[in-house]
């Protein structure tokens, strides 16, 4: 009794601070507001929906059973299937799930000012991103660890099992585009950035040689070896971007950069995982674990000031980073962070093979996502901790701001956010770079941020350039990991779909078939990645909304598998929690894609852009800042596959959705249908755990 | 002394392999481990620790099964 008490207390308690946080947010009217209240309100929020509404879910709708056996205890092979500690259980979840997207969204969404991305970043992972990550690891974890799609096809159907598959496959093209664009933006004419990521490549290959033959599988000695090596080349890094030959030779235009990475992506394709995609894979793993904590405690010490006002002008559609009203753009601009799609995937893979307790759902599921979500609010604060005149300085677009300080300085001013050409120069030298302007893409914006951060902690002024260059190799690093695995991936897929017709392409280590499909993913993406680069418009602009789209549709898949699997488990009273967050993502999915291809402002419609641009070259002219015919038809030609690539999100999803809805009606009507879960198994009870967190016998 | 040292051991031994099962690597120990327990018979051995690596190395890409996140 005293205990429940003390429970009421102290869940009243938080529940009033997370209120008052959200209070001072958006009741702030002044110069600044300190973060301090941005990261009450998230956690707050957090351990409230962690502890009541994830228990809701779990008691109400899915009824976890530590009496019934997981796959890891019935299948324990001690390769997949092995029962893991829970933490570290969390840990591995988490180390799959974050990545750049959470960084790069909200740092996007900033522009809009930090409290309608924040807002969203809160209920939408309360409500929609942690429940799906939930709902799919506890459906695959009832089905023997089995895979998204698979459970798409046994629980809705053939047809939505297909048009799931493609829809996997499509955004990983989309994925690997834009996030290879986000590189490209922050490395182009920056030796010294530059140098330190092709240095990644000896350092992975010897360390590849290193635990294949030198020190067989020790993974740990290498990566500390690699890491070591990784820091010293970032040091070096000044030294050669300082140097009147290796400078220059290290300095690319976006055009260069975009085949490099798309030759990288091919040829880590094909190569054997033990030389490049493995030890890329560990290093990149430990630079993003190391990065998220250190910025954690960065702002956690430093609990810098938010100069981005709380909502800025942009809402009405005009912005410079992304075009686009409120609703429904902010709803796909913030995927990862809020809701991610292609979680489910992480969660539908080797993360529901190795949980030893149903009741240990939760803290993965759900807990992960959420800890995910405060990654996002530490990007948006990273964010708004810049001067919005220098936020706009770096994240606009050339074609917005024009190319030199002066110049830049006068229009951001005019928009009302006060800046001199003086402060935009001086923060160039500050981080070492020739120039901060129009780094579109997220990452040098977030690199600055942090660099601010930090340098407060450790080193001031003079270790700017270091920490800038530091936070710009963990993004481009850890991104470039998402590109080599992604193709590999897609390779996979594309070789299992060519196999229904040449069943030969389905032996992956069958080099003309290893070629061929690597060949054809890459080529995928590296279209779309070309595209972003040669925009003169700002590929981010065009390829993030699409990215966006993809993975919300991507969500709305994975809620239309949730939903099906609640009607079959006869809970349909209790759908509503995955049916709004579904109706919610379906309607802005919808909305934006409708507009990305038929909106009349050509700086947001695909279709009505190439309608602009033909009927201009029709009548003789060139589009304003388009350099001849030929680039005019070729944006015209890219605005169509832009429209198509649109068009397939949409029918993608409807289709599905209108594939589930017939299942729910026939439940609803009294159909009974076959749950797919695997046979109850009684679970042999609690066991000990061993010393590396894996149940003993 | 020797209880120390051994305690200090198995600890470093414990890190060593929560961190392998966070991040996905190949963990011989473990391996060994669940060989013993599962498969032991007399003459059949398990694999040595660079067999181990490169088949884990194979299990986990070469099925499609590793999706990093965005």
């Amino acid at each position: 009794m005293k205990r429940g008490i003390w429970s009421v207390l102290i869940w009243a308690a938080v529940s009033i601070l997370g209120a008052l946080g959200f209070g001072v947010l958006a009741l702030s009217r002044g110069e600044s507001v300190n973060s301090f209240w941005l990261l009450t309100a998230a956690i707050c929020t957090y351990a409230v929906a962690y502890r009541f509404y994830s228990r809701y879910i779990s008691r109400k709708i899915m009824g976890l059973d530590n009496k019934r056996a997981t796959p890891a205890e019935v299948n324990n092979d001690g390769k997949d299937f092995v029962p893991t500690n829970k933490w570290v259980l969390f840990g591995h979840h988490f180390a799959a799930i974050a990545g750049a997207g959470p960084l790069v969204g909200p740092t996007l969404a900033a522009q809009m000012g930090y409290l309608p991305g924040t807002l969203w970043i809160i209920v939408g992972v309360v409500l929609g991103g942690a429940v799906q990550d939930f709902i799919i690891l506890f459906g695959s974890m009832r089905r023997n660890g089995k895979t998204l799609g698979q459970i798409a096809k046994e629980e809705i159907g053939p047809v939505g099992g297909v048009l799931a598959l493609f829809g996997i496959l499509a955004i990983m093209i989309i994925l690997i585009a834009v996030l290879a664009l986000v590189v490209v933006n922050a490395l182009t004419g920056s030796p010294w950035g530059t140098f330190t990521i092709f240095m990644t490549l000896p350092i992975a290959l010897l360390m590849g040689i290193y635990m294949r033959y030198i020190r067989p599988g020790r993974v740990l000695e290498a990566s500390l070896i690699g890491l070591v090596l990784l820091l010293l080349s970032l040091y070096w890094g000044q030294a050669v971007a300082a140097s009147p030959t290796w400078g220059p030779a290290f300095t690319f235009t976006g055009t260069q950069l975009a085949w490099m990475i798309i030759i990288y992506g091919f040829v880590a394709s094909v190569l054997p995982v033990w030389l490049l995609l493995a030890p890329r894979d560990y290093l990149s793993s430990f630079l993003k674990i190391g990065t998220i904590a250190i910025l954690a405690v960065g702002i956690i010490l430093t609990l810098p000031p938010m100069h981005m006002p709380a909502i800025t002008r942009f809402v009405d559609g005009s912005g410079p980073v992304f075009t686009g009203k409120l609703f429904p753009f902010l709803f796909i601009t913030i995927a990862c962070g809020a809701i991610s799609g292609f979680h489910a995937l992480v969660s539908s893979g080797t993360t529901p093979k190795m949980i030893a307790k149903e009741s240990h759902a939760p803290l993965i599921g759900y807990g992960g996502m959420l800890m995910e979500s405060a990654v996002a609010i530490m990007a948006m604060i990273a964010a708004c901790v810049l001067t919005p005149g220098m936020y706009f300085a770096i994240n606009a677009p050339a074609s917005a701001i024009g190319v030199d300080a002066a110049a830049a300085a006068k229009t951001i001013s005019e928009w009302g956010f006060v800046i001199t050409p003086d402060a935009i120069t001086g923060m160039a030298n500050d981080v070492g770079e020739k120039t901060i302007l129009s780094r579109t893409g997220g990452a040098p914006s977030l690199a600055i941020g942090m660099a601010t951060i930090f340098a407060n902690i450790f080193g001031g002024k003079a270790m700017m350039a270091f920490w800038y260059h530091f936070a710009i190799l963990f993004e481009a690093v850890f991104i470039l990991t998402t590109i080599d695995a992604g193709t590999r991936v897609g390779r996979f897929m594309v070789q299992d779909l060519l196999g229904n017709v040449f069943p030969k392409m389905k032996q992956v280590d069958w080099l003309p078939g290893n070629l061929i499909g690597s060949a054809i993913i890459t080529a995928g993406w590296g279209y779309f990645l070309y595209q972003g680069v040669v925009d003169p418009l700002g590929g981010i602009k065009t390829l993030w909304p699409m990215f966006g789209i993809a993975n919300q549709m991507l969500a709305a898949i994975a809620f239309a598998v949730g939903t099906t699997i609640i009607f079959k488990m006869g809970k349909a009273r209790y759908a509503w929690v995955t049916l709004v967050p579904m109706a919610w993502l379906t309607s802005a999915t919808l909305v934006a894609g409708w507009q990305k291809i038929f909106s009349q402002d050509i700086t947001i419609g695909f279709w009505s852009h190439a309608v602009k641009f033909k009927e201009i070259l029709a009548s003789g002219n060139l589009p304003a800042g388009v350099k001849s015919i030929e680039d005019a038809q070729k944006m015209i030609f890219n605005d169509q596959v832009d429209t198509i690539v649109c068009a397939v999100f949409m029918v993608v999803t409807i289709g599905i959705i209108i594939d589930a809805l017939r299942v729910w009606i026939n439940v609803l009507r009294g159909r009974k249908y076959q749950l797919h879960e695997s046979p109850y198994v009684q679970s042999k009870g609690d066991n000990l755990y061993d010393s590396g967190g894996h149940v003993i016998a | 002394m020797r209880q120390r040292i051994r305690s200090i051991r198995l600890f470093l031994r414990k890190v060593e392999s929560t961190i392998k099962t966070v991040f996905g690597m190949p963990d011989y120990d473990r391996y060994l481990k669940h060989w013993m327990e599962n498969h032991a018979k007399p003459g059949i051995f398990p694999m040595t620790e660079k067999e181990y690596y490169l088949y884990a190395l194979r299990h986990r890409y070469e099925k499609g099964g590793v999706t990093r996140c965005c």
